[in-house]
């Protein structure tokens, strides 16, 4: 991927966005990072901002990542999102499969390599 | 003259015994039987008393008719002693009737000079004493047997097809029973099919809820119990690229916090995995 990412992450954790901007930062995965706590507001957001990446945690209040993920479909986006999600439960990798937007399901936590990995991910895909 | 009154007496017998044989058609019963011979009985020939017994293998039947009445025997105390002489030795007689020979109901009889015949007639499935009073007044002839031994004849068949279709009957209602019996049992077993699916159905909802329960616990347990876990990992990851006032200020708190949060979540779901146990153990008539 030659051009720099605009990544935008989705946690109702503000530290677990804390540590994947400071990831994303020390890797050198994105040139702009837009952290958000609240998923709505990443919704609203989400057609001005026009991230090129979502990291997307599963477990929120109210609207959780697969009522995000429905909708972005609803709205017919279909910007990439990669799931950041603490759940090792096979049953959500599963049902991840239905979405065509979603490029990676990560474990959290992120490591450097797990950023290294997916970058390199993505530069083949594109 | 003789010839032709011979021939007419023959004429007018036969002309009864078809009427006998007629009447015979419509009798179902061992009683009717005995009422329709009754009837017709004193045209076909002369008599007192005719008596006929039939006996086969386990039973014995019989009628004695005399002046219109009927005297029915169905037990072997109701053979008499000449009856056990031709059973024995099948040689038919006529002899003077000695009148302690007879039965109360044929004593009455007012006989004069009476004779009393005997015959013994086999069948495949039966065996006949035929007997008969006569007297002065009341001639039975020799030329009567033929119509006699007919008459006999008729009564036997008739007898037999009465005892068969009784038979024939009796074995019907038997199997009516048996059917009727096969047909509760089998609503019986039906009824016992269909409650232990219903048991199965019931268990089985139980245990696809049990397992839906416990893994919704365990998808809960995934994620509540690795959440903090994740960011104290998380926080070691970066912490060689923060500053020392961001390591003191930022990571050590957060790694309490998170260490404590993990703590309350640990003691709250060994607590609920022990009362789903216990719940579970309960419900099964467990071990308590």
């Amino acid at each position: 991927m030659n051009k720099p990412l605009k990544v935008m992450l989705v946690d109702d954790q503000k530290m677990a966005n804390f540590i994947n901007k400071k990831l994303i930062e020390v890797t050198d995965f994105a040139h702009n990072i837009l952290a958000y706590t609240l998923p709505d507001a990443a919704l609203l957001d989400i057609e001005t901002q026009k991230p090129d990446l979502i990291f997307l945690d599963l477990n929120m209040p109210i609207i959780d990542g697969w009522k995000f993920l429905d909708n972005l479909q609803q709205n017919k986006n279909f910007t990439q999102v990669v799931i950041v999600t603490s759940s090792t439960s096979s049953i959500d990798k599963e049902k991840a499969q239905n979405y065509t937007q979603v490029v990676d399901f990560l474990i959290k936590p992120l490591t450097r390599n797990t950023i290294l990995s997916l970058k390199n991910k993505l530069t083949a895909g594109s | 003259m003789f010839l032709n009154l011979a021939g007419a007496k023959y004429r007018i017998t036969y002309e009864a015994f078809s009427k006998f044989s007629g009447s015979l058609g419509k009798v179902d019963s061992i009683e009717m039987l005995g009422e329709i011979t009754n009837r017709h009985l004193k045209y076909l020939f002369n008599f007192r008393a005719f008596r006929i017994l039939l006996l086969d293998k386990d039973s014995i039947s019989g009628y004695t008719f005399s002046k219109g009445k009927i005297y029915a025997h169905n037990n072997s105390e109701n053979i008499l002693d000449y009856e056990k002489e031709l059973l024995e030795k099948h040689t038919p007689f006529s002899e003077p009737v000695k009148p302690d020979s007879l039965p109360v109901y044929l004593s009455e009889l007012d006989l004069q000079n009476g004779v009393l015949w005997g015959w013994y007639i086999s069948y495949p499935d039966y065996r006949i004493c035929v007997s008969l009073l006569s007297d002065d007044n009341v001639k039975f002839n020799h030329t009567d047997s033929d119509i006699m031994h007919m008459l006999v004849d008729s009564i036997t068949s008739k007898y037999r097809q009465i005892c068969l279709s009784e038979e024939l009957k009796c074995k019907n209602e038997t199997l009516q029973d048996a059917i009727a019996q096969i047909e509760l049992k089998n609503r019986e077993i039906e009824a016992i099919n269909s409650n232990q699916q219903d048991v199965i159905n019931n268990r089985t909802e139980e245990l696809l809820n049990k397992n839906k329960k416990l893994l919704d616990l365990s998808r809960l347990n995934s994620h509540n119990l690795r959440e903090p876990l994740t960011r104290i990992l998380g926080l070691i990851e970066v912490a060689d690229h923060l500053d020392s006032k961001e390591l003191k200020e930022t990571m050590l708190p957060e790694i309490k916090t998170s260490a404590l949060e993990l703590d309350t979540i640990f003691k709250k779901v060994v607590q609920q995995s022990e009362e789903e146990a216990k719940i579970t153990i309960n419900q099964d008539g467990g071990y308590e």
